[in-house]
């Protein structure tokens, strides 16, 4: 059983911070252990970054972003920021860095990416709904 | 301005609406090629069979000319827009300076291209993402701490400026429209008929414009 519901939800209560709603969810992912999470929260993760970046985006732009973004948390240190601008890079078509973070570094680093963009962007309910389509749309084809 | 004139210029004004929302379709059709190419690719892996191969390039081709189409629609719109520029200042009421203002042809154009790319790259993101994750022989982490991980980042801003959400990079430009759904035969049979509305609108918008250029010659 996927949680592609619950991982919807997220992404739409990280975007908000509605953080009440993330503990409720968080409780149905636990018992979904987060199945299709790969493919929910990476679709809207390279979704998110298309929004924020451009291909053959200036590189020096991209770690600027995750600079900001890693001191803008408390435990943002805890991600590497190779990692996290490897997996921007991939999003943006050089897909082959992918090979060369650690699988345990995806889920976190995108989450925290997608919501810092999503966050920032500062989305009407009706982009929200439009960008959560679009996401069950690029998922489905690979759950 | 008198009626004739009006209605010159109203017809002109949703000849302008038409060709965006054309070219749009045009970048949307250039999207789902290229993901239809991909899939073709994917499929195709291990074979070299022609009628593959001549698959792919089509599809290619399909791409490289919607993405002209669009362009060339891109054009046309910004040639119209001149036009009215000249003969009714003001009529136009494009870009972001005005609250409510239509976007522009090039914000609607970048935003389908931005749209086509991404949907472009998740398909080859997402694959290499799951192939990697199934791979992973040393993880000790299951999906749930990790996910838990990247939750609890998020949620613990680091001091009042964290807490504000600031950023020091310049977020995107580009105006998201809304859209409807649609796939390639659909997207196709939509540039038909738009092209045929567009040809027809063209054909009525020289015909006004012929009648209200006679009337002014025979004043």
């Amino acid at each position: 059983m996927n949680a592609q519901t619950e991982l919807t939800a997220l992404i739409r209560a990280l975007a908000k911070r509605d953080w009440e709603a993330v503990d409720g969810l968080l409780e149905e992912l636990r018992k979904k252990e987060w199945a299709g999470a790969t493919q929910v929260i990476g679709a809207a993760f390279v979704l998110a970054v298309h929004r924020r970046f451009r291909r053959g985006q200036d590189l020096r732009d991209i770690s600027n972003f995750v600079a900001e973004t890693r001191s803008r948390y408390e435990g943002g240190n805890e991600l590497p920021a190779l990692a996290m601008e490897g997996m921007i890079r991939a999003a943006l078509g050089e897909v082959d860095l992918m090979d060369e973070i650690n699988p345990d570094n995806y889920l976190p680093a995108q989450i925290v990416i997608l919501g810092t963009i999503l966050q920032d962007e500062n989305l009407t309910d009706d982009q929200l709904d439009e960008f959560v389509r679009d996401v069950e749309e690029a998922a489905a084809e690979y759950m | 301005m008198t009626g004739d004139m009006s209605a010159v210029v109203a017809q002109l004004l949703e000849l302008r609406e038409r060709l965006a929302a054309t070219a749009v379709i045009a970048m949307r059709a250039k999207a789902d090629a290229e993901h239809g190419h991909d899939q073709y690719a994917e499929a195709a892996r291990g074979t070299t069979h022609p009628r593959l191969q001549q698959a792919m390039a089509d599809m290619r081709i399909v791409g490289d000319k919607s993405a002209r189409i669009a362009r060339l629609l891109n054009k046309a719109r910004d040639h119209v827009t001149a036009y009215l520029n000249r003969i009714a200042p003001g009529a136009v009421r494009d870009g972001g300076s005005h609250a409510g203002a239509m976007p522009t042809g090039e914000q609607l154009l970048a935003d389908a291209e931005r749209r086509a790319n991404a949907k472009a790259s998740v398909g080859s993101f997402l694959r290499r993402a799951v192939k990697n994750v199934e791979n992973i022989q040393d993880s000790t982490k299951t999906a749930t701490e990790l996910g838990e991980t990247g939750v609890k980042i998020l949620r613990s801003p680091s001091g009042p400026k964290g807490a504000q959400s600031t950023s020091t990079t310049t977020p995107s430009s580009a105006t998201t429209v809304s859209r409807p759904k649609m796939d390639v035969p659909e997207a196709a049979a939509q540039i038909a008929v738009l092209g045929i509305m567009t040809a027809v609108a063209i054909h009525k918008t020289s015909q006004v414009l012929g009648r209200t250029i006679a009337r002014w010659r025979n004043r």
